[in-house]
Formats: structure tokens, sequence, C-alpha cells
């Protein structure tokens, strides 16, 4: 008989549970930085600014929404939807000249 | 044939709620995203216009809030973690909390918002179209959640959650990180840079 694929439990996520309260500290800690940064004078600043966001965005995606833990078919939904930005984008800086 | 073997699909290995919740999440990062860009538009056409209506931003102030949108979300984490180990109380205060936080946020935009209008900022300005619009829409995200999670005290207050069943949890813990998310976004392009 064929074996009965194994189902996604709470008691698999609870074994997999990250640590929220260093997920807690680090974003409070890049948000500070970002705050700091945003009142430099630099070239970097914008670049600093993205990536910072960036990385608070994939700890909270990451972390408390599961993902790095949860089923592959929850990344692809939120992935598709990240895809689908991108030539929304390109057509608009197509249509839009200038920009 | 095994009727147990027939009726196994990749779906069906999945919670429905939650399923339903990331595929209306994906939506939604479409429907942000497109805000998102729309702004970036207004912004790359006018930098000038931009650039000076941005003085009336105030980031003190939206730190502040960013923090207590950041600190809520830490709460729902542990809402979550508390019912997962059979503590329906810990679930009760920590979610009272997120309530309260939410409610603080939302009330933090609209003492922004007057402020904006004060400093002479409207729905037709160049920068409070799209700032209005999109912080707007979040804001809305926000206040549904705040009213989401009374309705989740009421299921509590009922015994409706246990160690075992609390779906209904984590999917509104999907919902208001995918909004925090969305404001640590928006918090970098409007205040930050």
């Amino acid at each position: 008989m064929p074996e009965t694929p194994k189902a996604i439990t709470h008691t698999d996520q609870a074994r997999s549970r990250p640590r929220y309260d260093l997920v807690f500290i680090f974003l409070i800690v890049f948000t500070a930085l970002e705050v700091a940064t945003s009142y430099l004078q630099s070239n970097l600043k914008v670049p600093a600014l993205i990536l910072l966001s960036v990385i608070k965005a994939s700890l909270v995606v990451l972390y408390f929404m599961h993902l790095k833990f949860d089923s592959r078919l929850y990344v692809v939904l939120f992935v598709l939807g990240l895809a689908l930005i991108v030539p929304m984008l390109l057509m608009m800086t197509l249509v839009m000249p200038g920009l | 044939m095994n009727n147990s073997v027939q009726n196994i699909t990749p779906l069906s290995q999945h919670d429905n709620t939650k399923l339903g919740m990331w595929a209306f999440i994906g939506g939604e990062v479409v429907f942000f995203g497109s805000l998102i860009a729309t702004y970036l538009f207004f912004r790359f056409r006018s930098p000038a216009e931009f650039a000076a209506a941005r003085a009336h931003l105030s980031i003190p102030l939206i730190a502040i809030n960013t923090f207590v949108l950041i600190f809520s979300s830490y709460m729902v984490v542990k809402a979550l973690e508390a019912i997962q180990n059979g503590n329906p109380k810990g679930l009760q205060i920590n979610l009272a909390i997120v309530t309260i936080l939410g409610a603080v946020f939302v009330g933090g935009q609209a003492y922004e918002w007057s402020t904006l209008f004060g400093a002479g900022e409207s729905f037709a300005s160049i920068l409070g179209t799209p700032f209005f619009t999109i912080t707007g829409i979040h804001g809305t995200h926000v206040l549904l959640g705040v009213i989401w999670s009374l309705f989740l005290q009421l299921g509590i207050w009922r015994g409706g959650y246990t160690q075992k069943r609390h779906q209904g949890i984590e999917n509104f813990g999907l919902y208001w990180h995918f909004v925090d998310v969305v404001w640590i976004v928006l918090f970098t392009l409007f205040y930050l840079i």
C-alpha cells in the first residue's frame, strides 16, 4: 500500500519555532539604523535604506509569518505576487517616457 | 482502491483557511505593489515638488508609530505561541495588547494627517494624492485588523481556541504581519528616502 503523505502539523511548526525575541530585537535595531541613516548625506544612503528595508521585511515574512518553515505552496503564492509587480513596473517605464 | 489514499491531493494536506489567507496575501502583494509603483511614478515625475512637500513629514513621529506596529507584530507571535502552549489567558492578554497597539498606530496616523492638512497638504496636492491614498488604504487594513482582533477576543471568551485548534489565530497573524511588512516598505519609501 502506498505510504500516506505526512501533513504539516502544528507540532512540526512548534518544533521549528524561531526565536521571536531575537527577530524582534533585530527589527528594532534595524529600524533605528534606518532612521539614523536617513539623516546622512551620502551616495550610499538610498541603497543602504533599501537594503535595511528588505532585510526587515524578509525577517517578518520568514520568521513571524513562518514562511521559512512552512509549505512551499505558500512561498509560491507569495513570490508569485511579487513576480507580477516586475512586468507592471517594466510596462510603466515603457509607456511613460522620462520616468 | 483505498479511499484514504484516493482522497489525498497536494492541496488536501493544507488547511483551507490558511491556504485562502496566503492566496489573499498574494493578491494584496500585487495590490500594494501597484500602489507603490504609482507613488514612484508621481515622485520621479516631480522630484522638486516632492522634496518640498516631504518637509512636512515628521520622521520622529512615524518612527514611533513604526515601532508600535513592529511591537504589535511581535505580540501576535507571542499570542500564537501562548495558545500553542495551551495558555488561552496568555493568548487573550497578548491579543489585547495587539488591539491597543493597532489602535495607537491608527491614532498616530490620524494625528499625522491632521498635521499635514494643517500644513496645507490636501488630497489633490502632488504629495497628498499618492500619500493619503496609500497610507489611508494601509491604515484601513490596520483598522480592520483591530476589529478582527476584537472578534477573536469574543472567540477566546467563548472558549473557541485551544492548543489543538487555533488556526483562526494563525490566519489573523498572517494578515497582521503582512500589514506590518507593507508598512516597513512604506516607511522607507515615504519618509526616509
